[in-house]
């Protein structure tokens, strides 16, 4: 088990894809209620290390202990949604599977800027009005972790201050995050804890 | 979406199928024999048009992350087999009296009870083993290989079920000339299969799906 007000703890983690070593040695925890920024350049494995930690994927080398965490939401730019499904189609189909209120769904659109948008099709979204969608995807069932990768990618400065009130009520309302970036002063904004990997951006 | 893929690729393989067994056999009548292999040649092939791409889309696209933190492994696997299961009974429906009429198959002493024992027992192993193959192979990341992997993992899996079923086919459309038991024997050994697959494929798709 991972010590006591560690939400999650790894230690010498190690990844490489075929022959080409991506990061080892990485060790580390998540405290509950703090949000935990991992930096590095592009490449470095930020979202590799994500995955692990969510276990989406193993690592080669190196142990993570998770505590029980019922409710995780997740962002990244590697996940998609439906792209023949509606913005609402898509958020109501995850609340009904994850056995979620599906009155959530007009809720988060709204907060994420997409009541409008919320009956085109996902596939017919721009690079930004998807992200949108998939942080409201994230916030679906009000997660004691959120992982988000990157999360203000392709997003505009209205976009970007919704991400930071999102991680601000996040952690006043007791609950963690782990956010991967490469921007120098989103890290900043964000960050109780940080975790370098590879060689740094800035 | 998918689903409107699924079904349009599988209908399309049985009706073009259909079409050129009509064409050249022009209602002349075939051997029972002949009659109960084209029947699960023409389902198996139907099947694997629209079945192969189950889990792969979502590997694909990247939705399998999601899926993978908001829905449970065998909820999952459980909603992609009954509607594989569903698809694959619709086409049984569309197929076999179109197959059988093609064929100028004799049916006065069929036993239609059956036929549709033979043929659930039959879709439902056919669509199970093809879901439980599918996921084994759709976390492959090329597409070659993972076409490959499911040909070889499918061949070995799937040739008792298909065996069984055109057995049990051509005992229910000629009880007469099949030997006593023939039927009731294949019922068993589909039923068997059926729940063999089934147990392992849920025992073990979480192995499968959950990567970390």
């Amino acid at each position: 088990m991972p010590p006591v007000n560690s939400l999650i703890s790894w230690s010498n983690l190690a990844k490489g894809f075929g022959r080409r070593p991506l990061f080892s040695g990485i060790s580390g925890e998540l405290a509950a209620g703090r949000v935990l920024v991992v930096t590095g350049a592009n490449g470095a494995g930020k979202s590799t290390f994500l995955k692990i930690i969510l276990g989406l994927l193993a690592a080669d080398v190196g142990e993570c202990k998770r505590l029980p965490i019922e409710k995780v939401g997740y962002c990244a730019p590697s996940m998609e949604l439906y792209g023949d499904l509606t913005g609402m189609e898509n958020l109501e189909f995850f609340a009904r599977v994850a056995g979620v209120d599906e009155s959530e769904c007009r809720r988060l659109l709204d907060e994420v800027g997409l009541g409008r948008a919320g009956s085109k099709l996902y596939s017919s979204y721009s690079s930004g009005m998807k992200q949108r969608l998939k942080l409201a995807f994230a916030l679906l069932n009000s997660p004691d972790l959120l992982v988000l990768d990157e999360p203000t990618l392709a997003l505009d400065s209205d976009g970007t201050a919704i991400v930071d009130s999102l991680i601000a009520r996040q952690r006043s309302s007791g609950g963690s995050a782990l956010i991967a970036t490469n921007e120098e002063t989103e890290a900043t904004r964000w960050a109780d804890d940080r975790l370098p990997i590879g060689k740094q951006a800035w | 979406m998918r689903t409107k893929q699924a079904v349009g690729a599988t209908m399309l393989f049985s009706i073009v199928t259909l079409c050129v067994l009509a064409y050249l056999l022009a209602l002349k009548a075939v051997r029972l024999d002949v009659d109960a292999a084209l029947l699960w040649i023409v389902l198996f092939f139907s099947a694997m048009s629209g079945l192969s791409r189950v889990f792969v889309r979502e590997e694909e696209m990247g939705t399998a992350d999601a899926l993978r933190l908001t829905v449970r492994a065998s909820s999952l696997l459980a909603g992609k087999m009954l509607f594989n299961w569903l698809l694959l009974a619709a086409i049984e429906i569309v197929v076999t009296p179109l197959l059988l009429t093609v064929l100028g198959a004799s049916t006065s002493g069929a036993d239609f009870r059956l036929l549709l024992v033979i043929l659930t027992l039959g879709g439902l192993g056919l669509s199970s083993a093809s879901t439980f193959v599918a996921a084994l192979v759709a976390p492959a990341s090329a597409g070659g290989i993972r076409s490959s992997l499911f040909l070889v993992a499918a061949f070995t899996v799937l040739l008792p079920v298909l065996l069984a079923a055109t057995t049990g086919t051509l005992a229910a459309l000629s009880p007469i000339s099949a030997p006593v038991g023939t039927a009731s024997n294949e019922c068993i050994v589909l039923a068997s299969y059926d729940i063999v697959v089934i147990t392992a494929a849920f025992l073990l798709f979480g192995f499968v799906w959950d990567v970390g």
